[in-house]
């Protein structure tokens, strides 16, 4: 028997499509039970430029092979490739790696054979295609599922629970006191999406409000603000400062106050505020709420180290990025970041040539988008109208 | 004294203040890197308490014309290549602030700083994992590789 009709006869599902080269397409079959009853099918498409020989082939695969989806696959399948010596026997070995995937793959899923396979996949796929703001990626073993909206993510995997089946690896989204867990009563991965995004749209005001707080103020702790930190350690002076702690549902309400120093500021300070609470207005920003809360008209810094400013090579009121105060045709570095804690200054000239250089930046109008040099937050410069 | 491109401008300066206040355990020759500012010598020393504790090495800085726009080409010469797992056999370190991360804010006292603290906090002397493969292959500037930084930790 010659090969073509040898895999006709074995692998009825593939069709020979042309001849030069020699191309099979159709659907492998990979029985994975010994009775054969439990039978998958992939798509395939395989081209054998020097038919008989193996040399060059190519295998391709339909979107299916995700059913497959491990480590080594693609490398045992070129290995098999490499090894075969007919068409026919490539794919009986084709068919035995996949089977064996299928299997242990199903091993992995607690016993539950592969329902869970499919229930993940057709999960999944309802998933993709409903439209959504949330990113959604996995690793290469598709068992983990990352949804990510906001820069916020979290990390979910399926279950053998019939109920609930997506169980959270990883959140760096916080709970929020009064609303429902992310992995309570979620029966689907559209669920879980939907809430997850539900989660994150409820919070964004108050991240906004703590980022606006971070901003203007000199945070003393934490040191790198995570999502889930509803609180801010402001620094008042040497030897006082205020913790404060947002409610998530309600950040534009007055936050719960707690003062942190030396006994006689803080009992006058807790005068002060005790006075000043009562003038507190959810309208207004909190910038604005906390500056008349504490009696302040301006933000206060630290004194800056004496030692930082000599050992530097360029001095405050140089320009970052050329270290001189003075360039060709400008003078004095006029740009200065934005962010209170940085406040580096910058010409012009250079903070654009460094914001054009780098990919990605944004124009908007006749401004560069980009981060500052020296501290990595938002800065944008002009740019000549041409 | 004619005038200097900014770019010869700010190494100048950054030359003057490495060698006025050089950071613990770096050192540069004023004398040999004036010749030709677009490449450095930099002498540095392993830290006490660490591994590299009493070892002397080189860091060679190649500057180009669009320096501080263009990140520095960083690389360990010398007999003494400091075995670490960033550090490939051929001289090459494997650090985003010398690709990737690289902002004109830095400098060379910086990037000394970070190798300095790279070493530092190596708790066993090894070459990273690809070294063989990655010397046999690689570009000679270190800045045509296409890095992957997988650990911030070492």
């Amino acid at each position: 028997m010659d090969g073509v009709s040898e895999v006709l006869r074995w692998h009825p599902g593939l069709a020979l499509v042309s001849e030069s080269p020699f191309t099979w397409d159709g659907l492998l079959n990979i029985p994975w039970d010994i009775g054969g009853n439990q039978c998958t099918r992939i798509r395939i498409k395989f081209i054998v430029p020097e038919y008989p020989y193996l040399n060059d082939a190519k295998l391709y695969f339909g979107p299916d092979v995700t059913l497959l989806h491990h480590r080594k696959f693609d490398a045992t399948v070129q290995s098999l490739l490499r090894s075969a010596s007919t068409v026919s026997s490539f794919l009986r070995q084709l068919q035995m790696h996949a089977c064996h995937i299928i299997k242990t793959k199903s091993g992995i899923c607690h016993g539950t054979t592969a329902h869970t396979g499919k229930g993940m996949l057709d999960d999944l796929k309802n998933a993709l295609n409903t439209p959504s703001d949330v990113q959604l990626s996995s690793n290469s073993n598709l068992d983990l599922i990352k949804l990510t909206l906001k820069d916020v993510s979290i990390v979910i995997r399926r279950n053998s629970n019939s109920i609930n089946p997506w169980e959270i690896v990883t959140s760096y989204l916080p709970e929020i006191p009064g609303v429902e867990p992310l992995g309570k009563n979620v029966s689907s991965l559209l669920d879980i999406r939907k809430k997850f995004q539900m989660h994150v749209q409820l919070l964004e005001k108050t991240w906004h409000t703590l980022f606006l707080i971070d901003r203007n103020f000199h945070v003393i702790d934490p040191l790198e603000p995570k999502h889930h930190h509803f609180y801010r350690r402001i620094y008042l002076s040497q030897i006082l400062s205020v913790l404060i702690t947002i409610d998530p549902l309600h950040p534009n309400e007055h936050p719960h106050i707690k003062l942190m120093g030396c006994n006689t500021e803080t009992e006058k300070y807790t005068e002060i505020i005790s006075k000043n609470l009562e003038n507190w207005d959810p309208e207004n920003d909190i910038i604005q709420n906390l500056l008349s809360l504490l009696n302040l008209t301006e933000f206060p810094q630290p004194p800056i180290d004496d030692n930082k400013d000599k050992g530097g090579i360029v001095n405050d009121d140089e320009c970052c990025i050329c270290f001189s105060y003075e360039l060709d045709n400008e003078q004095a570095p006029e740009k200065i970041c934005d962010n209170r804690k940085c406040k580096r200054r910058f010409h012009t000239l250079c903070l654009r040539t460094w914001l054009q250089g780098v990919a990605g930046n944004e124009i908007v109008f006749d401004h560069i988008c980009g981060k500052c040099p020296n501290c990595g937050e938002n800065i944008s410069c002009s740019i000549p109208c041409y | 004294m004619a005038a200097m491109s900014p770019s010869k401008r700010r190494l100048q300066r950054e030359l003057m203040s490495l060698v006025r206040e050089p950071p613990p355990g770096v050192f540069v020759d004023g004398d040999e890197v004036g010749q030709n500012l677009t490449q450095w010598i930099v002498h540095m020393e392993g830290a006490k308490g660490t591994l590299y504790e009493g070892e002397q090495f080189q860091l060679q800085f190649k500057f180009s014309s669009k320096y501080p726009f263009d990140s520095p080409e960083v690389t360990f010469i010398g007999g003494n290549i400091p075995v670490h797992p960033h550090v490939y056999s051929n001289g090459h370190i494997c650090l985003s602030i010398l690709t990737d991360d690289w902002s004109p804010a830095l400098s060379v006292q910086s990037v000394c700083l970070s190798i300095v603290s790279m070493l530092s906090s190596c708790k066993e002397k090894k070459r990273p994992p690809d070294n063989s493969f990655y010397v046999k292959t690689c570009n000679k500037n270190p800045k045509k590789t296409k890095w992957s930084y997988h650990d911030d930790s070492v």
